[in-house]
């Protein structure tokens, strides 16, 4: 075995580890979707079914070849596929030209996010797979691969739409460099992958009787779920469930932006429009980390630039603090205080950053001036 | 993007797409493309029209539904432009008026009117075989007025190749024959000024009994039960019709406590529509419709 091949094995012993760890200390949720995720695993195809969740059928499908509880099934789901999104996150930061230092820290800042843990607390969603397949399929076009993610992202879109995200942030982001000499391949891998998605709706539809429902993501005109959120949650409560969403992880984005290549800028930029279409027709506080592939990155080339202590201290408080807002352990205190130290650490950080002399950006080799 | 993406192709030697695999998959995505969204055009048509005229994309009238979770119970109604409600508001047909108090049932009833206007007994086997999906717990079959070798209007729903095919009916191109623009033809063999002696079930009407009877031995044979409906009566030859079909049924199937018969012979439940055929009146339907919930609810609540 190679020294990189053992270190990817060793990686992925410590992300199971702790996740093993979470998942055993986090409590039940009360309220989940495992009725429905457990009976299109089990049927595959339910007549009549008027849902936006009816297609999801993958994971569920594939969960119920194994023996087991539903617990013990999807929680073991959860936890492989988080770290392989974190293991993705670590490859995906090594290809857009960050260090190896700062690929590191995208791992654990990505593994231990609130998305990732939230998920472990609640495993019953397609999320786990979906923020692995965001940054493995990011990662495997902008290596020049289109065939594989094309077929990766066919089969993602059963688990769950946003499967299809990655291809159209990539395309978008190779025209908006204006590289036309890839740009047509990864618009055609986007289309097609699209396609499969509406052709499977479609014909569900027609043969089927699937229909949306009355699912507020379908009511497009009246704000979606976004809307729904709103009313339901207090502007307070709106406001905390988006900060924890990225947490410190935002101050660091926003100041990590200014020393991205071009090429990460566009794949940032690029991510917008389907940020905001999420964000409109999903809980809007989960849905943007499924764009952690993205930002965690950007925001690692704040974090490679510090210290040693820093960078660690920052880390240690964001995963304190989602440790409790993401995989609701009572064990650990009230998120408010770590949250607060980790921006303040995350502030100092930046400011740090700022004062350096003109950030020279990260340029990846052979890119564009 | 560039950079990234080329020094990648050349580590692993993969080959570039070339135009022509490029145009390929482009033409192959605008094709699928129009079909998708010729589909979804027409699933938006399909529902204007269902609104209007009650008829679901499955071809039938009622909910759509083509599949019958545990513990849900379903009617069928088989039957021609008497059944369909020819002449008549969606809302006011008696199936239509039977769906209400059938779903508020405790253990709801579900109800899918089959019915073609201008449909003939002879096509009512077929169209349980089209619907025999839906698993029905009890089938209505309404011996109209429709001669037995009566088509809808240019075919109806099985003119549709998609339709044979898959079940599904496309509302695109020609849409749905508008039921106000039916008009009920009254099969001649019940006009009284003939004056041949028609002779039951073995003489004139011998198809119309057969059909019938084909269509209950559907259902019976899987074990449904199957009630009768006979519909006022037009005329004397018609009543005769009735007496006689109801006399073979029984003579073929009596020992078959599956096989109910409602008769609904309520006095001055005709009208002349707008088109000169003849029409039920909102208040027989209505009264049509609570005698054969009784029936109905009688037969599922006995089982």
């Amino acid at each position: 075995m190679s020294a990189a091949a053992k270190d990817w094995w060793l990686r992925l012993v410590w992300l199971v580890a702790v996740f093993g760890a979470i998942v055993v200390l986090a409590p039940q949720p009360e309220l989940t979707d495992r009725d429905m995720y457990v009976t299109f695993g089990r049927r595959i195809i339910v007549p009549d079914c008027s849902d936006v969740s009816c297609m999801r059928v993958l994971i569920g499908w594939f969960l119920e070849r194994f023996p087991g509880t539903d617990v013990v099934k999807w929680s073991t789901y959860a936890v492989l596929a988080n770290a392989a999104a974190a293991l993705a996150v670590r490859r995906l930061s090594l290809t857009l030209g960050l260090t190896a230092r700062a690929a590191d820290f995208a791992m654990w800042f990505d593994a231990l996010g609130f998305g990732p843990l939230f998920a472990l607390f609640n495993p019953y969603t397609a999320d786990p797979l979906m923020f692995a397949l965001g940054a493995w399929l990011t990662d495997l076009l902008l290596r020049g691969r289109r065939g594989l993610p094309t077929a990766l992202a066919a089969i993602g879109i059963f688990a769950k739409e946003f499967a299809a995200a990655p291809l159209w942030i990539v395309t978008i982001a190779a025209a908006l460099r204006r590289d036309w000499r890839t740009a047509p391949s990864l618009l055609a891998c986007a289309l097609t992958v699209t396609l499969v998605w509406l052709s499977a709706q479609a014909a569900l539809m027609v043969l089927f009787n699937y229909s949306l429902g009355d699912n507020p993501s379908a009511d497009f005109l009246h704000g979606a779920y976004l809307a729904k959120w709103m009313r339901e949650l207090s502007p307070r409560l709106a406001l905390v469930a988006m900060v924890a969403e990225f947490g410190v992880l935002y101050l660091l984005f926003a100041a990590g932006l200014r020393l991205a290549s071009a090429d990460l800028r566009a794949l940032v930029l690029a991510s917008i429009p389907a940020a905001l279409l999420l964000a409109y027709v999903q809980q809007p506080d989960r849905a943007l980390w499924n764009f952690h592939f993205l930002v965690v990155p950007v925001a690692m080339l704040v974090v490679d630039r510090a210290d040693w202590l820093m960078a660690w201290s920052v880390f240690v408080f964001y995963a304190a603090a989602n440790l409790r807002f993401g995989a609701q352990l009572a064990a650990v205190p009230s998120a408010g205080l770590p949250m607060m130290l980790s921006f303040v650490l995350g502030l100092l950080m930046v400011v740090r950053t700022w004062r350096e002399s003109p950030p020279r950006p990260i340029r990846v080799e052979g890119s564009r001036p | 993007m560039a950079g990234i993406a080329a020094s990648a192709d050349q580590g692993r030697g993969i080959s570039p797409v070339t135009r022509r695999q490029l145009a390929a998959v482009f033409l192959v995505n605008a094709i699928g493309y129009l079909c998708v969204a010729t589909i979804l055009v027409d699933r938006g048509y399909r529902r204007q029209l269902a609104a209007r005229t009650g008829v679901n994309a499955y071809g039938y009238r009622g909910v759509a539904r083509v599949g019958k979770t545990s513990g849900e119970r379903r009617l069928v109604v088989v039957g021609g432009s008497f059944a369909f409600g020819s002449g008549l508001q969606y809302a006011d047909t008696i199936p239509a008026l039977m769906s209400g108090p059938l779903g508020r049932q405790p253990q709801p009833v579900h109800v899918a009117n089959l019915s073609e206007p201008g449909a003939g007994a002879g096509t009512f086997v077929r169209a349980l075989n089209d619907y025999a999906y839906l698993l029905p717990d009890v089938i209505l079959i309404v011996d109209g007025y429709d001669p037995p070798s009566g088509l809808p209007p240019g075919g109806g729903r099985r003119a549709s190749a998609v339709f044979r095919d898959i079940g599904y009916l496309p509302a695109l191109p020609s849409g749905l024959v508008s039921p106000a623009a039916v008009s009920t033809d009254v099969d001649p063999l019940f006009d009284d000024s003939r004056h041949e002696d028609p002779g039951g079930c073995a003489g004139l009407f011998a198809e119309r009994c057969d059909a019938m009877a084909a269509a209950v031995e559907w259902g019976l044979a899987r074990k449904t039960a199957v009630v009768v409906v006979t519909p006022p009566a037009v005329s004397r030859r018609q009543a005769a019709e009735q007496r006689a079909l109801l006399t073979a049924l029984a003579g073929r199937f009596g020992s078959d406590d599956r096989l109910h018969h409602v008769n609904l012979q309520v006095p001055g439940a005709l009208e002349d529509g707008l088109s000169g055929a003849r029409r039920i009146t909102r208040e027989a339907a209505e009264s049509c419709a609570r005698q054969l919930v009784a029936e109905v609810l009688t037969i599922l609540n006995g089982r």
